[in-house]
């Protein structure tokens, strides 16, 4: 895997999974 | 036989008791700090939280280990204390073209590593000692180990305090404090201690060059380091990442019986720690009582059950089966095509099965050794091994299987008990309906949006195992990345994903799921062929079984904590007796259980019956 491509990218799905938990605790707060 | 099991689960059972009553003096801050750490404490407080203030700083915090993990990863191959780069003789360990060996992590191994840690899995699509450096091991791996039981267990004090109904539930970064710095760090040192005692190496010499004495002109490497600090960690945080890959089957992270008893017993020592300080904290230890029975009724269970099947039970594909034909769907020509299919005879094969099942087990601890780690690990999320689960017979790999789909038995620290009130509360609506009453817990009512919460939190395991599992059997991604074919294969895929939402980190390894190095080159065996997806598909499941199923409950718990609290009566549907132990039983054999039968069938109990001409 090209390191300089991949790197950012699962660093960034990383990323973007956590703040989908942040979305999470939105929609807890309103259930 | 039976004798380790009990001296196992006795031993953890009586030291939990007086440390669940430490660890609630510690989370209900009735300790005076040293003077030299009450201004760390102090900066810490910013103050108290309420449960959605709580959930949010529990993820900003995860944030920022993920960011800080990355980059330790990421530049492993320029970060100090790397003995891979480094030949035993100290020179420096040159590639193909005599350039110095680049000891990169290929990316999806990174993310899969990462997301692993960070959420307590330490599923290893790696090894260890072949792949990581000291630093990599001390700073990253040894660091998560500590960080995350602590955030388990701090999420579990928070929904204590929002249960017992306290105005706020605490402040994360004080609880996560205590967590680490007066409950994992002295536990950890007293058994790191004990373990270097037993013969565990604690090193940061290099690998070392042994001469076998069968031909003192060959010779191995042998891998060593900071092992005792990490195998402690790793067995009282319900880690389950090791050192070397082989975990503790290797000689050097699990040397002899004594340290296996040690570690086995660390195992289940601060989940049920935790169990005692849940009842010392709402100052009513009879919930915990009836809580710990029904853990302990399953906990037995599954361990009898693997026990019993691997080792007292001979394995029936070697004793019944004989030659067989089939006719099966030929995928290769024409629709509604067909070709026969020979399976030949295992039965009356010379094999001794008069002590068991000793494939991949090691035989220094004992025929049951493999069997009650097997049980205990899965009935945790600490996912250590000390035998190959692929190597169980079918019915005893049921056992690990059955473990992780409950998720409740003991379970992870912190979020062991947690998932184990989720199904609680469920219980108490479930029969406070059926019984006409209001359904209530700790005096509070358990209304719709505690149920829809609850569902939640429930329902997105099964989802990440069954709907990853069903992708992956039907494609290449999973078919060709088993080791077994058939009914077994489809276990591996099943364990993979099941230990992966159940933030488990044990595997049926035979399944082909690691990368390893980016360069391809320098891995001792080729990447396998789907690792990548592996890779990401089991972090994505890791991160997001995780944390929903730590936010709604702190959700459940904000939610009761501010309602008014309704007067205990005679009509009030009592929590403390051994009654509402078997509606919780039920529930959790019910509503847990069930889900995965089906899966259970088309693996484990498939493969008991086998063989069966399915899969390639």
């Amino acid at each position: 895997m090209t390191l300089i491509i991949w790197l950012p990218i699962v660093f960034l799905l990383g990323i973007a999974t956590l703040g989908v938990m942040f979305a999470f605790i939105k929609v807890c707060e309103r259930v | 036989m039976w004798i380790l099991p009990l001296i196992v689960v006795g031993s953890a059972i009586a030291l939990a008791i007086p440390i669940g009553y430490g660890m609630a003096w510690v989370f209900d801050g009735r300790y005076r700090a040293p003077r030299w750490l009450q201004g760390v404490e102090t900066r810490l407080n910013t103050g108290p939280q309420d449960w959605k203030q709580y959930a949010v700083a529990l993820m900003y915090f995860n944030v920022a280990i993920f960011i800080v993990g990355f980059a330790i990863l990421a530049l492993q191959d320029h970060l100090p204390l790397n003995q891979l780069k480094v030949n035993p003789d100290g020179t420096p360990k040159l590639d193909a073209m005599g350039n110095p060996v680049d000891t990169t992590l290929c990316p999806s191994t990174i993310f899969n590593t990462l997301c692993s840690f960070l959420s307590n899995t330490n599923l290893q699509h790696y090894s260890g000692e072949v792949h990581l450096s000291y630093f990599s091991q001390i700073f990253f791996i040894c660091w998560m180990q500590f960080i995350t039981p602590s955030i388990g267990l701090s999420a579990l004090v928070a929904m204590i305090r929002g249960l017992r109904g306290d105005a706020h539930m605490g402040n994360f970064y004080v609880d996560l404090w205590r967590s680490v710095v007066y409950v994992f760090l002295p536990l950890s040192f007293v058994l790191a201690v004990l373990l270097i005692a037993a013969g565990m190496p604690m090193t940061l010499q290099l690998s070392v060059e042994a001469h076998p004495l069968e031909q003192p002109s060959l010779f191995q490497i042998l891998a060593r380091g900071p092992t005792a600090a990490i195998v402690a960690i790793k067995q009282l945080g319900t880690n389950g990442g090791g050192f070397f890959g082989a975990n503790s089957c290797h000689p050097f992270e699990n040397p002899n019986v004594w340290s296996n008893l040690l570690c086995c017993m660390s195992l289940i020592l601060v989940p049920i720690a935790a169990l005692i300080m849940f009842g010392r904290m709402l100052n009513d230890l009879r919930q915990s009582a009836v809580i710990f029975g029904v853990m302990f009724l399953l906990s037995g269970t599954t361990i009898i059950w693997a026990i019993w099947h691997d080792t007292v039970e001979p394995n029936p594909a070697l004793t019944e089966h004989p030659q067989r034909s089939f006719t099966i769907p030929d995928s290769s020509k024409p629709v509604d095509s067909t070709r026969p299919l020979e399976l030949p005879a295992v039965a009356g094969l010379p094999v001794d099965q008069s002590l068991g099942n000793l494939e991949g087990k090691e035989l220094r601890f004992g025929t049951s050794a493999g069997p009650t780690w097997a049980a205990l690990t899965t009935n945790t999320s600490n996912g250590s091994v000390n035998c190959m689960h692929d190597s169980l017979n079918p019915l005893a790999g049921l056992t690990p299987l059955t473990g992780m789909w409950l998720n409740c038995i003991w379970g992870g620290v912190g979020v062991g008990l947690i998932n184990f009130l989720i199904y609680l509360i469920v219980g108490v609506f479930l029969s406070g309906l059926m019984v006409g009453r209001t359904p209530e817990y700790l005096g509070k009512k358990v209304e719709a949006r505690e149920m829809k919460l609850a569902m939640l939190a429930l329902l997105i395991h099964p989802l990440m195992i069954l709907g990853p599992t069903g992708l992956f059997a039907a494609l290449d991604w999973g078919t060709k990345a088993t080791n077994n074919p058939g009914s077994h294969g489809f276990s591996e895929i099943l364990y993979e994903f099941t230990s992966a939402s159940a933030n488990n980190g044990s595997g049926f390894e035979g399944l082909a799921d690691s990368h390893g190095f980016n360069d391809a080159s320098l891995n001792p065996s080729s990447p396998a062929d789907f690792a990548i997806h592996w890779d990401i598909a089991c972090g994505l499941v890791m991160l997001i079984c995780r944390f929903i199923p730590i936010i709604a409950p702190l959700a459940i718990a904000g939610s009761l904590a501010g309602k008014k609290p309704t007067p205990f009566t005679a009509g009030t549907m009592r929590t403390d007796t051994a009654t509402f132990g078997l509606v919780l039983l039920g529930t959790i054999l019910l509503v847990g259980a069930l889900l995965f039968l089906p899966a259970a069938i088309l693996g484990p109990i498939a493969e008991h019956w086998g063989p069966m001409p399915f899969g390639n």
